[in-house]
Protein backbone atom coordinates (compact mmCIF):
# COMPACT_ATOMS: atom_id res chain seq x y z
CA UNK A 1 0.00 0.00 0.00
CA UNK A 2 1.93 2.97 -0.98
CA UNK A 3 1.34 6.96 0.96
CA UNK A 4 -1.50 8.19 -1.56
CA UNK A 5 -3.74 4.74 -1.49
CA UNK A 6 -2.85 4.79 2.65
CA UNK A 7 -4.43 8.71 2.77
CA UNK A 8 -7.45 7.97 0.40
CA UNK A 9 -8.45 4.90 2.67
CA UNK A 10 -8.02 6.74 5.36
CA UNK A 11 -10.26 9.60 4.23
CA UNK A 12 -12.83 6.66 3.66
CA UNK A 13 -12.89 5.39 6.79
CA UNK A 14 -12.90 9.18 8.62
CA UNK A 15 -16.02 9.33 6.21
CA UNK A 16 -16.82 6.46 8.27
CA UNK A 17 -20.06 4.32 8.99
CA UNK A 18 -22.37 2.34 6.36
CA UNK A 19 -21.34 4.52 3.28
CA UNK A 20 -17.67 3.71 3.57
CA UNK A 21 -18.37 0.01 4.21
CA UNK A 22 -20.43 0.29 1.06
CA UNK A 23 -17.11 1.77 -0.78
CA UNK A 24 -14.97 -0.60 0.19
CA UNK A 25 -17.18 -3.63 -0.55
CA UNK A 26 -18.40 -2.06 -4.09
CA UNK A 27 -14.18 -1.80 -5.04
CA UNK A 28 -13.91 -5.62 -3.82
CA UNK A 29 -16.83 -6.81 -6.14
CA UNK A 30 -15.36 -4.77 -8.70
CA UNK A 31 -12.06 -6.12 -8.58
CA UNK A 32 -12.75 -9.85 -8.62
CA UNK A 33 -13.83 -9.64 -12.20
CA UNK A 34 -16.46 -8.41 -15.01
CA UNK A 35 -18.86 -11.31 -14.34
CA UNK A 36 -20.93 -8.85 -11.67
CA UNK A 37 -21.34 -6.26 -14.00
CA UNK A 38 -24.38 -7.41 -15.32
CA UNK A 39 -27.67 -9.39 -14.45
CA UNK A 40 -26.49 -12.17 -16.55
CA UNK A 41 -23.56 -12.48 -15.12
CA UNK A 42 -24.70 -12.87 -11.85
CA UNK A 43 -27.27 -15.07 -13.14
CA UNK A 44 -24.46 -17.46 -14.79
CA UNK A 45 -22.37 -17.59 -11.68
CA UNK A 46 -25.80 -18.63 -9.47
CA UNK A 47 -26.51 -21.37 -11.51
CA UNK A 48 -22.47 -22.27 -11.96
CA UNK A 49 -22.70 -22.54 -8.12
CA UNK A 50 -25.49 -24.60 -7.91
CA UNK A 51 -24.37 -27.18 -10.42
CA UNK A 52 -21.16 -27.27 -8.65
CA UNK A 53 -23.25 -28.56 -5.60
CA UNK A 54 -25.29 -31.00 -7.39
CA UNK A 55 -22.03 -32.47 -9.53
CA UNK A 56 -20.01 -32.32 -5.81
CA UNK A 57 -22.83 -34.35 -4.46
CA UNK A 58 -23.16 -36.35 -7.97
CA UNK A 59 -19.30 -37.35 -6.51
CA UNK A 60 -19.21 -38.35 -2.88
CA UNK A 61 -21.89 -40.96 -3.98
CA UNK A 62 -20.40 -42.04 -7.22
CA UNK A 63 -17.17 -42.56 -5.12
CA UNK A 64 -19.27 -44.02 -2.10
CA UNK A 65 -17.59 -42.23 -0.04
CA UNK A 66 -18.24 -42.96 3.52
CA UNK A 67 -16.08 -40.65 6.03
CA UNK A 68 -17.20 -38.24 7.59
CA UNK A 69 -20.75 -39.54 6.78
CA UNK A 70 -22.11 -41.95 4.79
CA UNK A 71 -22.34 -40.04 1.95
CA UNK A 72 -22.82 -43.20 0.01
CA UNK A 73 -25.84 -44.19 1.46
CA UNK A 74 -27.44 -41.14 -0.57
CA UNK A 75 -29.41 -41.41 -3.77
CA UNK A 76 -27.81 -40.39 -6.73
CA UNK A 77 -28.69 -36.58 -7.90
CA UNK A 78 -29.81 -38.08 -11.41
CA UNK A 79 -32.50 -41.18 -9.76
CA UNK A 80 -33.81 -37.90 -8.08
CA UNK A 81 -34.65 -35.81 -10.80
CA UNK A 82 -35.61 -39.12 -12.99
CA UNK A 83 -38.81 -39.93 -10.30
CA UNK A 84 -39.43 -36.30 -9.59
CA UNK A 85 -40.33 -36.43 -13.47
CA UNK A 86 -42.63 -39.40 -13.23
CA UNK A 87 -44.08 -38.05 -9.95
CA UNK A 88 -45.14 -34.04 -11.67
CA UNK A 89 -47.04 -37.08 -13.79
CA UNK A 90 -48.46 -38.69 -10.55
CA UNK A 91 -52.05 -37.45 -9.67
CA UNK A 92 -51.15 -38.25 -5.89
CA UNK A 93 -47.55 -36.44 -5.95
CA UNK A 94 -49.88 -33.27 -6.72
CA UNK A 95 -52.63 -34.26 -3.77
CA UNK A 96 -50.20 -34.87 -1.14
CA UNK A 97 -49.53 -30.96 -1.77
CA UNK A 98 -52.51 -29.70 -1.98
CA UNK A 99 -53.51 -31.32 1.60
CA UNK A 100 -50.36 -29.87 3.31
CA UNK A 101 -50.82 -26.99 1.81
CA UNK A 102 -54.72 -26.90 2.64
CA UNK A 103 -53.78 -27.32 6.09
CA UNK A 104 -50.82 -24.87 6.53
CA UNK A 105 -53.36 -22.36 4.58
CA UNK A 106 -56.34 -23.16 7.45
CA UNK A 107 -54.08 -22.62 10.23
CA UNK A 108 -52.70 -19.41 8.86
CA UNK A 109 -56.23 -18.41 8.67
CA UNK A 110 -57.35 -19.60 11.78
CA UNK A 111 -54.90 -18.32 13.74
CA UNK A 112 -55.09 -14.45 12.12
CA UNK A 113 -58.39 -15.00 13.25
CA UNK A 114 -57.87 -15.95 16.78
CA UNK A 115 -54.33 -13.92 16.90
CA UNK A 116 -55.24 -10.42 15.67
CA UNK A 117 -57.57 -9.15 17.76
CA UNK A 118 -56.24 -11.27 20.77
CA UNK A 119 -52.72 -9.65 20.39
CA UNK A 120 -54.21 -6.07 19.92
CA UNK A 121 -56.20 -6.47 23.11
CA UNK A 122 -53.35 -7.88 25.33
CA UNK A 123 -51.20 -4.92 23.79
CA UNK A 124 -53.86 -1.86 24.59
CA UNK A 125 -55.50 -2.97 27.70
CA UNK A 126 -54.43 -3.78 31.11
CA UNK A 127 -57.16 -6.51 31.89
CA UNK A 128 -55.77 -8.42 28.57
CA UNK A 129 -52.29 -7.94 29.47
CA UNK A 130 -52.49 -9.48 32.98
CA UNK A 131 -55.42 -12.12 32.40
CA UNK A 132 -54.59 -13.56 28.60
CA UNK A 133 -51.13 -13.16 28.56
CA UNK A 134 -49.44 -14.84 31.56
CA UNK A 135 -51.44 -18.53 30.41
CA UNK A 136 -50.15 -17.86 26.95
CA UNK A 137 -46.96 -17.24 27.80
CA UNK A 138 -47.06 -20.28 29.89
CA UNK A 139 -47.79 -22.42 26.40
CA UNK A 140 -46.14 -20.14 23.97
CA UNK A 141 -42.21 -21.86 24.47
CA UNK A 142 -43.88 -25.43 24.32
CA UNK A 143 -42.23 -27.12 20.90
CA UNK A 144 -45.40 -27.58 17.77
CA UNK A 145 -44.88 -31.40 18.60
CA UNK A 146 -45.48 -31.34 22.27
CA UNK A 147 -48.81 -30.53 21.47
CA UNK A 148 -49.53 -33.49 19.28
CA UNK A 149 -51.24 -35.63 22.25
CA UNK A 150 -53.33 -33.12 23.29
CA UNK A 151 -54.53 -32.34 19.75
CA UNK A 152 -55.51 -36.01 18.98
CA UNK A 153 -57.29 -35.95 22.54
CA UNK A 154 -59.32 -33.18 21.80
CA UNK A 155 -59.77 -33.67 18.10
CA UNK A 156 -61.57 -36.75 16.83
CA UNK A 157 -60.28 -36.53 13.52
CA UNK A 158 -56.50 -36.56 12.46
CA UNK A 159 -57.46 -34.08 10.09
CA UNK A 160 -58.60 -31.41 12.96
CA UNK A 161 -55.76 -32.66 14.79
CA UNK A 162 -52.84 -31.51 12.34
CA UNK A 163 -55.08 -28.42 11.30
CA UNK A 164 -54.44 -27.60 15.37
CA UNK A 165 -50.87 -28.18 14.91
CA UNK A 166 -50.67 -25.35 12.69
CA UNK A 167 -53.24 -23.28 13.72
CA UNK A 168 -50.71 -23.12 17.28
CA UNK A 169 -47.83 -23.12 14.84
CA UNK A 170 -49.40 -19.69 13.03
CA UNK A 171 -51.03 -18.57 16.53
CA UNK A 172 -48.01 -17.58 18.72
CA UNK A 173 -45.92 -15.27 16.25
CA UNK A 174 -48.79 -13.24 14.95
CA UNK A 175 -50.16 -12.65 18.55
CA UNK A 176 -46.49 -11.62 20.06
CA UNK A 177 -46.27 -8.94 16.61
CA UNK A 178 -49.79 -7.90 16.85
CA UNK A 179 -49.40 -7.28 20.32
CA UNK A 180 -45.86 -5.57 20.04
CA UNK A 181 -47.41 -3.51 17.02
CA UNK A 182 -50.46 -2.42 19.13
CA UNK A 183 -48.16 -1.03 21.77
CA UNK A 184 -45.95 0.89 19.43
CA UNK A 185 -48.24 2.98 17.51
CA UNK A 186 -47.05 6.66 17.45
CA UNK A 187 -48.91 8.59 20.16
CA UNK A 188 -49.29 11.17 17.71
CA UNK A 189 -51.10 9.28 15.48
CA UNK A 190 -53.57 8.22 18.19
CA UNK A 191 -53.98 11.98 19.50
CA UNK A 192 -54.33 13.32 15.84
CA UNK A 193 -57.56 10.71 15.23
CA UNK A 194 -58.80 11.58 18.52
CA UNK A 195 -58.56 15.53 18.18
CA UNK A 196 -60.24 14.43 14.66
CA UNK A 197 -63.33 13.28 16.23
CA UNK A 198 -62.32 9.47 16.07
CA UNK A 199 -63.50 7.66 19.95
CA UNK A 200 -61.70 4.72 20.86
CA UNK A 201 -63.70 2.03 19.22
CA UNK A 202 -63.12 3.22 15.68
CA UNK A 203 -59.58 4.08 16.37
CA UNK A 204 -58.94 0.38 16.25
CA UNK A 205 -60.09 0.32 12.68
CA UNK A 206 -59.31 3.34 11.58
CA UNK A 207 -55.76 3.56 13.40
CA UNK A 208 -54.44 0.59 15.40
CA UNK A 209 -55.31 -1.83 12.77
CA UNK A 210 -53.62 -0.23 9.70
CA UNK A 211 -50.48 1.28 11.90
CA UNK A 212 -49.98 -2.27 12.74
CA UNK A 213 -50.27 -4.13 9.68
CA UNK A 214 -46.84 -4.23 8.38
CA UNK A 215 -45.81 -5.64 11.94
CA UNK A 216 -48.72 -8.43 11.71
CA UNK A 217 -47.47 -9.06 8.42
CA UNK A 218 -44.11 -10.17 9.96
CA UNK A 219 -46.09 -12.04 12.57
CA UNK A 220 -47.39 -14.28 9.60
CA UNK A 221 -44.72 -14.77 7.65
CA UNK A 222 -42.73 -16.18 10.61
CA UNK A 223 -46.29 -17.84 11.42
CA UNK A 224 -46.35 -19.90 8.05
CA UNK A 225 -42.99 -21.07 8.46
CA UNK A 226 -43.82 -22.54 11.71
CA UNK A 227 -47.45 -23.85 10.34
CA UNK A 228 -45.14 -25.53 7.19
CA UNK A 229 -42.82 -27.26 10.12
CA UNK A 230 -46.45 -28.13 12.23
CA UNK A 231 -48.21 -29.67 9.40
CA UNK A 232 -44.64 -31.85 8.50
CA UNK A 233 -44.42 -33.26 11.93
CA UNK A 234 -47.51 -33.82 12.34
CA UNK A 235 -48.21 -35.98 9.04
CA UNK A 236 -45.04 -37.93 9.81
CA UNK A 237 -46.31 -38.54 13.21
CA UNK A 238 -50.05 -39.42 12.51
CA UNK A 239 -51.00 -38.86 9.19
CA UNK A 240 -52.09 -40.60 6.21
CA UNK A 241 -51.51 -38.29 3.50
CA UNK A 242 -49.69 -35.13 3.01
CA UNK A 243 -46.50 -34.22 2.32
CA UNK A 244 -44.89 -35.08 5.28
CA UNK A 245 -46.58 -38.55 5.32
CA UNK A 246 -45.30 -38.93 2.15
CA UNK A 247 -41.42 -37.92 2.76
CA UNK A 248 -41.52 -40.17 6.31
CA UNK A 249 -43.46 -43.10 4.29
CA UNK A 250 -41.05 -43.59 1.60
CA UNK A 251 -38.18 -43.56 3.97
CA UNK A 252 -39.97 -46.87 5.46
CA UNK A 253 -40.43 -48.52 1.93
CA UNK A 254 -36.45 -47.65 1.50
CA UNK A 255 -37.55 -45.51 -1.71
CA UNK A 256 -35.32 -43.20 -0.92
CA UNK A 257 -35.65 -40.81 -4.21
CA UNK A 258 -38.71 -40.03 -3.05
CA UNK A 259 -37.82 -38.86 0.69
CA UNK A 260 -35.40 -36.39 -1.19
CA UNK A 261 -38.10 -35.27 -3.38
CA UNK A 262 -40.24 -34.81 -0.07
CA UNK A 263 -37.55 -32.92 1.45
CA UNK A 264 -36.98 -30.44 -1.26
CA UNK A 265 -41.07 -30.41 -2.04
CA UNK A 266 -41.50 -29.01 1.36
CA UNK A 267 -38.64 -26.24 1.07
CA UNK A 268 -40.04 -25.10 -2.38
CA UNK A 269 -43.54 -25.08 -0.55
CA UNK A 270 -42.33 -22.89 2.30
CA UNK A 271 -40.06 -20.51 -0.33
CA UNK A 272 -43.49 -20.34 -2.30
CA UNK A 273 -45.88 -19.24 0.65
CA UNK A 274 -43.03 -16.60 2.03
CA UNK A 275 -43.22 -15.35 -1.76
CA UNK A 276 -47.21 -15.34 -1.35
CA UNK A 277 -46.83 -13.38 1.51
CA UNK A 278 -44.23 -10.98 0.44
CA UNK A 279 -46.72 -10.34 -2.53
CA UNK A 280 -49.72 -9.64 -0.84
CA UNK A 281 -47.38 -7.46 1.45
CA UNK A 282 -46.71 -5.65 -1.43
CA UNK A 283 -50.29 -5.31 -2.91
CA UNK A 284 -51.77 -4.08 0.35
CA UNK A 285 -48.75 -2.12 1.73
CA UNK A 286 -48.34 0.26 -1.05
CA UNK A 287 -47.67 3.27 1.26
CA UNK A 288 -44.23 1.99 2.75
CA UNK B 1 -62.81 30.99 20.25
CA UNK B 2 -61.66 32.67 23.63
CA UNK B 3 -59.13 30.77 26.02
CA UNK B 4 -59.15 31.42 30.06
CA UNK B 5 -56.71 29.27 31.60
CA UNK B 6 -56.85 30.10 35.28
CA UNK B 7 -53.50 28.95 38.14
CA UNK B 8 -52.93 25.50 35.86
CA UNK B 9 -50.64 23.53 36.64
CA UNK B 10 -49.00 20.21 35.64
CA UNK B 11 -47.12 17.26 37.65
CA UNK B 12 -45.93 14.85 35.85
CA UNK B 13 -44.24 11.31 38.01
CA UNK B 14 -40.50 10.46 37.19
CA UNK B 15 -40.39 7.46 39.04
CA UNK B 16 -39.11 7.11 42.79
CA UNK B 17 -39.85 9.85 44.27
CA UNK B 18 -39.25 12.32 42.04
CA UNK B 19 -42.01 14.65 40.52
CA UNK B 20 -41.20 17.01 37.53
CA UNK B 21 -43.36 20.55 37.83
CA UNK B 22 -43.58 21.06 33.94
CA UNK B 23 -46.11 24.05 34.28
CA UNK B 24 -46.90 25.94 37.66
CA UNK B 25 -49.40 28.97 37.94
CA UNK B 26 -50.44 29.86 34.65
CA UNK B 27 -52.79 32.56 33.97
CA UNK B 28 -53.41 33.14 30.26
CA UNK B 29 -56.40 34.58 28.44
CA UNK B 30 -56.56 34.47 24.95
CA UNK B 31 -59.19 36.70 22.61
CA UNK B 32 -61.42 35.22 20.01
CA UNK B 33 -59.00 35.71 16.63
CA UNK B 34 -55.57 36.39 18.36
CA UNK B 35 -52.79 34.63 17.46
CA UNK B 36 -50.61 34.08 20.16
CA UNK B 37 -47.53 32.59 20.19
CA UNK B 38 -45.73 30.19 23.16
CA UNK B 39 -41.74 31.32 23.37
CA UNK B 40 -39.23 29.88 25.63
CA UNK B 41 -36.38 27.64 25.41
CA UNK B 42 -37.03 23.44 25.77
CA UNK B 43 -38.64 22.39 29.17
CA UNK B 44 -40.41 25.23 29.79
CA UNK B 45 -43.73 23.97 29.54
CA UNK B 46 -44.72 25.61 26.44
CA UNK B 47 -45.87 22.15 24.56
CA UNK B 48 -47.52 21.35 28.24
CA UNK B 49 -49.97 24.06 27.91
CA UNK B 50 -50.89 23.90 24.35
CA UNK B 51 -51.65 20.45 25.17
CA UNK B 52 -53.98 21.32 28.13
CA UNK B 53 -55.67 23.58 25.92
CA UNK B 54 -56.10 21.14 23.34
CA UNK B 55 -57.58 19.00 26.05
CA UNK B 56 -54.57 16.08 24.95
CA UNK B 57 -53.64 16.41 28.54
CA UNK B 58 -55.65 17.06 31.46
CA UNK B 59 -54.45 20.00 34.33
CA UNK B 60 -53.34 18.49 37.63
CA UNK B 61 -54.73 21.10 39.25
CA UNK B 62 -56.07 24.88 37.91
CA UNK B 63 -58.75 24.66 35.09
CA UNK B 64 -58.58 25.73 31.32
CA UNK B 65 -61.47 27.65 29.80
CA UNK B 66 -62.35 27.41 26.11
CA UNK B 67 -65.43 29.81 25.85
CA UNK B 68 -66.17 29.47 29.22
CA UNK B 69 -66.52 25.86 28.70
CA UNK B 70 -64.32 23.76 31.18
CA UNK B 71 -62.00 21.76 28.43
CA UNK B 72 -62.81 17.71 29.11
CA UNK B 73 -60.83 16.22 26.46
CA UNK B 74 -59.72 16.90 22.38
CA UNK B 75 -62.82 17.99 19.88
CA UNK B 76 -61.97 18.73 16.25
CA UNK B 77 -63.43 22.53 17.92
CA UNK B 78 -59.60 22.62 18.77
CA UNK B 79 -57.68 21.50 15.86
CA UNK B 80 -54.20 20.48 16.81
CA UNK B 81 -51.36 20.60 14.38
CA UNK B 82 -48.16 18.39 15.43
CA UNK B 83 -44.54 18.88 15.15
CA UNK B 84 -44.00 15.73 13.34
CA UNK B 85 -47.44 16.20 11.31
CA UNK B 86 -48.77 13.04 12.43
CA UNK B 87 -50.50 12.51 9.71
CA UNK B 88 -52.13 8.87 8.75
CA UNK B 89 -49.27 7.37 6.20
CA UNK B 90 -51.49 4.57 5.08
CA UNK B 91 -53.42 7.32 3.86
CA UNK B 92 -53.01 9.22 0.64
CA UNK B 93 -53.27 13.74 0.85
CA UNK B 94 -56.95 13.44 0.09
CA UNK B 95 -57.73 10.44 2.32
CA UNK B 96 -55.63 12.03 5.39
CA UNK B 97 -57.78 15.35 4.78
CA UNK B 98 -61.15 13.99 4.55
CA UNK B 99 -60.60 11.59 8.06
CA UNK B 100 -62.21 14.20 10.09
CA UNK B 101 -64.98 14.92 7.74
CA UNK B 102 -65.38 11.08 7.80
CA UNK B 103 -65.80 11.17 11.75
CA UNK B 104 -68.25 14.05 11.57
CA UNK B 105 -70.37 11.62 8.98
CA UNK B 106 -70.71 13.85 6.71
CA UNK B 107 -72.55 12.52 3.36
CA UNK B 108 -69.66 11.45 0.59
CA UNK B 109 -70.55 13.94 -1.88
CA UNK B 110 -69.98 16.89 0.95
CA UNK B 111 -66.35 15.40 2.28
CA UNK B 112 -65.23 15.17 -1.26
CA UNK B 113 -66.07 18.92 -1.84
CA UNK B 114 -64.61 20.55 1.49
CA UNK B 115 -61.29 18.06 0.95
CA UNK B 116 -61.25 19.51 -2.62
CA UNK B 117 -61.56 23.00 -1.38
CA UNK B 118 -59.12 23.06 1.10
CA UNK B 119 -56.37 20.70 -1.16
CA UNK B 120 -56.84 23.55 -3.90
CA UNK B 121 -56.14 26.19 -0.77
CA UNK B 122 -53.36 25.14 0.30
CA UNK B 123 -51.64 23.92 -2.99
CA UNK B 124 -52.04 20.18 -2.88
CA UNK B 125 -54.57 19.65 -5.89
CA UNK B 126 -50.82 17.61 -7.74
CA UNK B 127 -50.35 15.59 -4.70
CA UNK B 128 -53.78 14.08 -3.88
CA UNK B 129 -53.10 10.52 -4.17
CA UNK B 130 -49.62 10.48 -2.93
CA UNK B 131 -49.01 9.28 0.47
CA UNK B 132 -47.24 11.11 2.97
CA UNK B 133 -43.67 9.35 2.69
CA UNK B 134 -43.78 10.83 -1.07
CA UNK B 135 -44.42 14.37 0.45
CA UNK B 136 -41.70 17.05 1.68
CA UNK B 137 -41.62 18.31 4.69
CA UNK B 138 -43.34 21.73 3.83
CA UNK B 139 -45.75 19.88 2.22
CA UNK B 140 -46.72 17.33 4.88
CA UNK B 141 -46.95 20.50 7.21
CA UNK B 142 -49.68 21.91 4.59
CA UNK B 143 -51.45 18.60 4.76
CA UNK B 144 -51.56 18.56 8.35
CA UNK B 145 -53.14 21.75 8.37
CA UNK B 146 -55.63 21.22 5.71
CA UNK B 147 -56.88 18.66 7.60
CA UNK B 148 -56.94 20.24 10.81
CA UNK B 149 -58.79 23.51 8.98
CA UNK B 150 -61.39 21.72 6.92
CA UNK B 151 -63.24 20.74 9.91
CA UNK B 152 -63.39 24.62 10.36
CA UNK B 153 -61.99 24.73 14.03
CA UNK B 154 -62.39 28.22 15.71
CA UNK B 155 -59.06 27.32 17.63
CA UNK B 156 -56.04 25.73 16.03
CA UNK B 157 -52.95 24.48 18.36
CA UNK B 158 -49.96 24.28 16.59
CA UNK B 159 -46.83 22.53 18.22
CA UNK B 160 -43.54 23.75 16.45
CA UNK B 161 -45.18 23.15 13.32
CA UNK B 162 -42.35 24.48 11.58
CA UNK B 163 -39.02 23.45 13.51
CA UNK B 164 -38.26 20.55 11.15
CA UNK B 165 -38.02 22.74 8.06
CA UNK B 166 -35.21 24.44 6.28
CA UNK B 167 -35.51 28.19 6.85
CA UNK B 168 -37.00 29.36 2.85
CA UNK B 169 -40.04 26.81 3.86
CA UNK B 170 -40.15 27.77 6.98
CA UNK B 171 -40.66 31.91 6.08
CA UNK B 172 -42.92 30.77 3.27
CA UNK B 173 -44.91 28.46 5.49
CA UNK B 174 -44.96 31.72 8.15
CA UNK B 175 -46.24 33.95 5.43
CA UNK B 176 -48.79 31.83 4.21
CA UNK B 177 -49.68 30.96 8.38
CA UNK B 178 -50.99 34.87 8.47
CA UNK B 179 -52.71 34.84 5.58
CA UNK B 180 -54.54 31.70 6.69
CA UNK B 181 -55.21 33.25 9.81
CA UNK B 182 -56.53 36.18 8.41
CA UNK B 183 -58.97 34.71 6.32
CA UNK B 184 -59.95 31.44 8.24
CA UNK B 185 -61.14 34.11 11.41
CA UNK B 186 -59.62 31.22 13.89
CA UNK B 187 -58.11 31.74 16.85
CA UNK B 188 -54.15 30.32 16.59
CA UNK B 189 -51.68 29.44 19.82
CA UNK B 190 -48.31 28.68 18.67
CA UNK B 191 -45.98 27.07 20.15
CA UNK B 192 -42.13 28.13 18.51
CA UNK B 193 -38.82 28.59 20.41
CA UNK B 194 -37.51 30.74 17.59
CA UNK B 195 -38.23 34.18 18.64
CA UNK B 196 -38.31 35.61 14.98
CA UNK B 197 -41.22 33.28 13.98
CA UNK B 198 -42.67 34.57 17.46
CA UNK B 199 -42.55 38.51 16.40
CA UNK B 200 -43.56 37.53 12.43
CA UNK B 201 -46.32 35.68 13.56
CA UNK B 202 -48.05 36.99 16.94
CA UNK B 203 -50.15 39.33 18.24
CA UNK B 204 -48.72 38.61 21.63
CA UNK B 205 -45.71 36.69 22.51
CA UNK B 206 -45.91 34.21 25.87
CA UNK B 207 -42.11 34.15 27.22
CA UNK B 208 -42.11 31.41 29.24
CA UNK B 209 -39.11 30.10 31.67
CA UNK B 210 -38.57 26.17 32.62
CA UNK B 211 -38.27 24.88 35.84
CA UNK B 212 -41.54 24.67 36.65
CA UNK B 213 -42.88 26.28 33.64
CA UNK B 214 -44.18 29.52 34.24
CA UNK B 215 -45.00 32.93 32.44
CA UNK B 216 -42.12 35.27 32.35
CA UNK B 217 -43.60 37.69 30.73
CA UNK B 218 -46.64 38.64 28.05
CA UNK B 219 -44.84 40.87 25.05
CA UNK B 220 -47.46 42.39 22.91
CA UNK B 221 -45.95 42.66 18.97
CA UNK B 222 -47.52 46.01 17.83
CA UNK B 223 -46.13 46.29 14.47
CA UNK B 224 -48.42 46.50 11.47
CA UNK B 225 -48.46 43.23 9.16
CA UNK B 226 -46.93 42.09 6.74
CA UNK B 227 -44.00 42.59 9.09
CA UNK B 228 -40.36 42.97 7.69
CA UNK B 229 -37.95 40.90 9.21
CA UNK B 230 -35.30 43.66 8.83
CA UNK B 231 -37.67 46.37 10.05
CA UNK B 232 -35.56 48.20 12.97
CA UNK B 233 -38.53 47.63 15.34
CA UNK B 234 -38.40 44.29 14.63
CA UNK B 235 -34.66 43.85 15.44
CA UNK B 236 -35.12 45.77 18.57
CA UNK B 237 -37.77 43.83 19.80
CA UNK B 238 -36.23 40.58 18.61
CA UNK B 239 -33.06 41.60 21.33
CA UNK B 240 -35.08 42.68 23.88
CA UNK B 241 -36.92 39.51 23.98
CA UNK B 242 -33.50 37.80 23.54
CA UNK B 243 -32.39 39.11 26.78
CA UNK B 244 -35.11 38.21 28.22
CA UNK B 245 -34.67 34.70 27.66
CA UNK B 246 -30.75 34.66 28.30
CA UNK B 247 -30.71 36.49 31.14
CA UNK B 248 -33.17 34.15 32.73
CA UNK B 249 -30.92 31.18 31.65
CA UNK B 250 -28.18 32.72 33.34
CA UNK B 251 -30.21 33.74 36.66
CA UNK B 252 -29.67 30.34 38.39
CA UNK B 253 -25.93 30.59 38.63
CA UNK B 254 -25.15 33.92 38.34
CA UNK B 255 -27.25 35.87 40.30
CA UNK B 256 -28.32 38.79 38.41
CA UNK B 257 -25.23 40.06 36.45
CA UNK B 258 -27.12 42.59 34.91
CA UNK B 259 -25.51 45.28 33.22
CA UNK B 260 -26.12 48.98 31.32
CA UNK B 261 -29.38 49.14 29.86
CA UNK B 262 -32.23 47.20 31.01
CA UNK B 263 -32.91 44.62 33.76
CA UNK B 264 -35.06 41.69 32.48
CA UNK B 265 -37.09 41.40 35.54
CA UNK B 266 -37.96 45.42 35.41
CA UNK B 267 -37.97 45.36 31.80
CA UNK B 268 -40.77 42.13 31.80
CA UNK B 269 -42.60 43.04 34.85
CA UNK B 270 -43.36 46.69 33.15
CA UNK B 271 -44.61 44.14 29.79
CA UNK B 272 -46.79 42.40 31.91
CA UNK B 273 -48.37 46.05 33.49
CA UNK B 274 -48.50 47.91 30.58
CA UNK B 275 -48.47 45.47 27.69
CA UNK B 276 -46.69 47.41 25.73
CA UNK B 277 -43.09 47.93 24.52
CA UNK B 278 -40.30 50.84 24.62
CA UNK B 279 -39.40 50.54 21.11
Amino acid sequence: MDAEQRILSGKEAARGGIGAGIGREREQVRSAGGAWRSAAGVAFVRIVSLLACLFLWHILVILNVNWPLQFGNLPHPAAILSAWFTNLQTASYYNDILVSSYRVFSGIALGFIAAVPLGMWIGLTRVGRNTLFPNLELLRPIPLIAYLPVAMLLFRTIEGSIVFITFIGAFFPILISSRDAATRVSPSLIQAARVLGCGPLRAIWRVYLPAAAPEIFTGVSVGIGASWMGVITGEMMSGQTGIGYATWQAYHLLDYPQSIIGMFTIGALGFGSSALIRLAERALLRWR
Amino acid sequence: MHIEVREAAKTYYSGGKKWIDALSGIDLSIRDREFVCLLGPSGCGKSTLLRLIGGIEAASSGTVLCDGKPVVGPSPQRGFIFQDYALFPWLTVRQNIRFGLQMRKETKNKSRAIAEQYMQLFGLEEAASLYPKQLSGGMRQRVAIARALCLQPRLLLMDEPFAALDAMLRHNLQEEMVRVWQREKVTVVFVTHDVEEAIFLADRIVVMTPRPGTIRAVVPVELPRPRSRTDSRFVELRAGILRLLYEESRGDKHPMHLSESMNADAWANNQSDKMTIPI
